[in-house]
């Protein structure tokens, strides 16, 4: 029953996707904008590591391109779920204009619709700009990945857009509430911030807040030192995807409950 | 039963803001709670193939019911039946039972066109290829819907978009539909259309129907069973007879114009104690309650004066409701 059901969505979500892309294409200039923006934004990033690294050789035993690696991570996750988990910031406006009805009258999960109802593709632009840095740190440090290592690669970057999409789940879903979250959605996306540099070089605090209260950490930090061969601890390859596990189940659970409070409005 | 709602009670608490800056920033620390009893111990019942009006003034709880119907909403209290499901716990199933149209809301998708969305529909609720082709065909003739099906929603009129959304709600031979004042806002023709279709798919599909509307047409050419909803509870359920026998007894007239000038009109002693005359001229409308039969009346008139221009009138539903909603 649940492969069944499983199976329904996965043939439906490509469907539902082409049609909200078909029907973002309609603005073309806002397309290759938001594309350009979203490198631009990221480019920015990468010009302060390089302006930083001018004067220090390295920091808290991270060189330069190793910090363009992690930041490159970063871009990605962040990308993937700016470009595939879009619909999240739709929750509030959902809520409050009492349309979230249709989606409860819908055969499908809520989730699954808020999901497959909107995708940014420009996104992809982080996605692009955090794979080419990625590359050229990697040809710079001289490494080449195994082919597990590739593999392991691919599903750090996946668990690490769900560990950013149920954090912004888990703020939207406080919308069932509290009428207007988007303030509070901006600043969590804020906290995201962080996680494009290694958390080694942040206060001890900050590095506990990162990996067990918003898991922004698994994102970059730990796959990252995996994947460089500088940490050998389990935490830096099992931790991204039990804390992925973690966040989504967390978010689910926090959604579901949040959608029984669901007050509708208006006659 | 399909329907089988008992106790249903739905309550709504609302934060109060204060006035201006200042209770603004006041209601951000304590905030005021105010209950709303929208739904309070409603009972409802409709079998398979019924069709049932459910009316009442603005605010009265007729969609937070149907959203309890339709699992949108939980209820505070009570417990419901769509199809023996519970509708809120077993939504997706659920969901495959019903159809479902808010005349104020949209249940399309804003810019694909009414084909597309269609088509989305049926991937959505896994509608097999036969069924799906029989019921776009018949729909769209019947609706007439060709000459925008492939117009976005968003450049349709109102009318054209309600016959799309009805359309779209019965796609997947739901076995029960909910029609939440879909006739609202719409032309006299489309009204008339919308009609035909709700009752062409009644009674050749057996879908039962809840239907709400302010308009009262909609109401006397269709529903047989009537429930009204006042401050959150019914007031009434039953025929549009009995509605029209407890609400607007008296409403009943015989109007006549007599042929010669008489000082009084008398009745039999029968008859009196139930009529009221009113009279200017030659022109005389007698009143009655139901216990009296406007033949019995027109007879005992006819053996006494010469009438011409005999008119009889039964209670209008516009006057049974306004006595309804004025409870």
């Amino acid at each position: 029953m649940a492969v069944k059901r499983l199976w329904f969505y996965i043939k439906l979500y490509p469907y539902f996707v082409s049609r909200s892309i078909q029907s973002r294409m309609s603005y073309k200039s806002d397309f290759f904008l938001g594309v350009g923006a979203s490198a631009l934004m990221q480019g920015l990033g990468y010009v302060f590591i390089w302006a930083v690294f001018q004067g220090i050789p390295e920091m808290n035993g991270w060189s330069f391109y190793q910090m363009v690696f992690v930041y490159g991570m970063a871009a990605i996750s962040l990308g993937l779920n700016e470009f595939l988990f879009a619909g999240s910031w739709n929750v509030g406006k959902h809520v409050r204009d009492g349309s979230f009805d249709r989606l409860l009258l819908r055969p499908m999960g809520t989730l699954f619709s808020i999901l497959a109802e909107d995708v940014a593709l420009h996104g992809i632009g982080s996605v692009l700009f955090g794979l080419a840095v990625c590359i050229v740190a990697l040809c710079r440090l001289h490494l080449a990945l195994s082919l597990g290592k590739i593999l392991f690669w691919i599903v750090a970057m996946a668990c690490g857009s769900l560990i950013f999409f149920s954090v912004n789940i888990v703020c939207a879903t406080v919308s069932f509430w509290v009428t207007d979250i988007s303030s509070s959605m901006v600043m969590v996306q804020n906290v995201s911030e962080f996680t494009k540099y290694p958390i080694a070089i942040y206060d001890r605090k900050l590095q506990v807040f990162l990996t067990y209260v918003i898991p922004f950490a698994f994102s970059s930090y730990y796959p990252a030192g995996f994947l460089l061969g500088m940490e050998s601890s389990p935490i830096y390859w099992i931790g991204p995807i039990l804390a992925a596990a973690a966040a989504v189940t967390v978010a689910a659970l926090f959604w579901r409950y949040g959608t029984g409070k669901y007050q509708s409005a208006g006659g | 039963m399909v329907i089988q709602a008992t106790g249903l009670t739905k309550d709504y608490v609302i934060n109060l803001k204060g006035k201006g800056l200042k209770g603004m920033a006041k209601s951000l620390f304590k905030s005021e709670k105010k209950t709303v009893h929208a739904v309070q111990d409603v009972n409802l019942q409709m079998d398979e193939g019924e069709l049932v009006g459910y009316i009442g003034p603005n605010g009265a709880g007729k969609s937070t019911t149907i959203k309890m119907l339709s699992g949108i909403l939980a209820p505070t209290a009570g417990s419901v039946r769509v199809c023996g499901l519970d509708p809120q716990k077993r939504r997706i199933q659920n969901a495959m039972n019903i159809g479902a149209v808010f005349g104020q809301k949209t249940q399309l998708w804003w810019d694909l066109p009414v084909r597309e969305t269609f088509e989305l529909l049926r991937r959505m609720y896994n509608i097999p290829a036969d069924r799906y082709k029989k019921n776009v065909d018949e729909f769209m003739d019947f609706l007439d819907m060709g000459p925008f099906a492939d117009q976005a929603v968003r450049q349709l009129s109102l009318g054209q978009r309600m016959r799309a959304e009805i359309a779209a709600s019965l796609l997947h031979d739901p076995k029960v539909l909910f029609l939440d004042e879909p006739t609202i806002g719409l032309d006299v023709n489309v009204k008339v259309a919308v009609r035909e279709f709700v009752k062409k798919i009644n009674k050749e599909r057996g879908v039962t129907i809840l239907l709400t509307t302010h308009d009262l047409q909609d109401i006397e050419e269709l529903a047989k069973r009537i429930v009204v909803i006042n401050h959150g509870q019914v007031g009434f359920d039953g025929s549009q007879a009995e509605l029209a026998r407890k609400y607007a007894d008296g409403k009943h007239s015989v109007s006549f114009t007599l042929q010669q000038e008489v000082s009084d009109i008398l009745l039999p002693e029968g008859l009196a104690a139930h009529c009221t005359i009113q009279r200017e001229g030659r022109n005389v409308k007698v009143m009655h309650d139901s216990s009296v039969s406007s033949s019995d009346l027109i007879v005992a008139l006819v053996q006494r004066y010469r009438l011409t221009d005999i008119d009889i009138e039964g209670p209008q539903i516009e006057d049974v409701v306004m006595e309804v909603y004025r409870e």
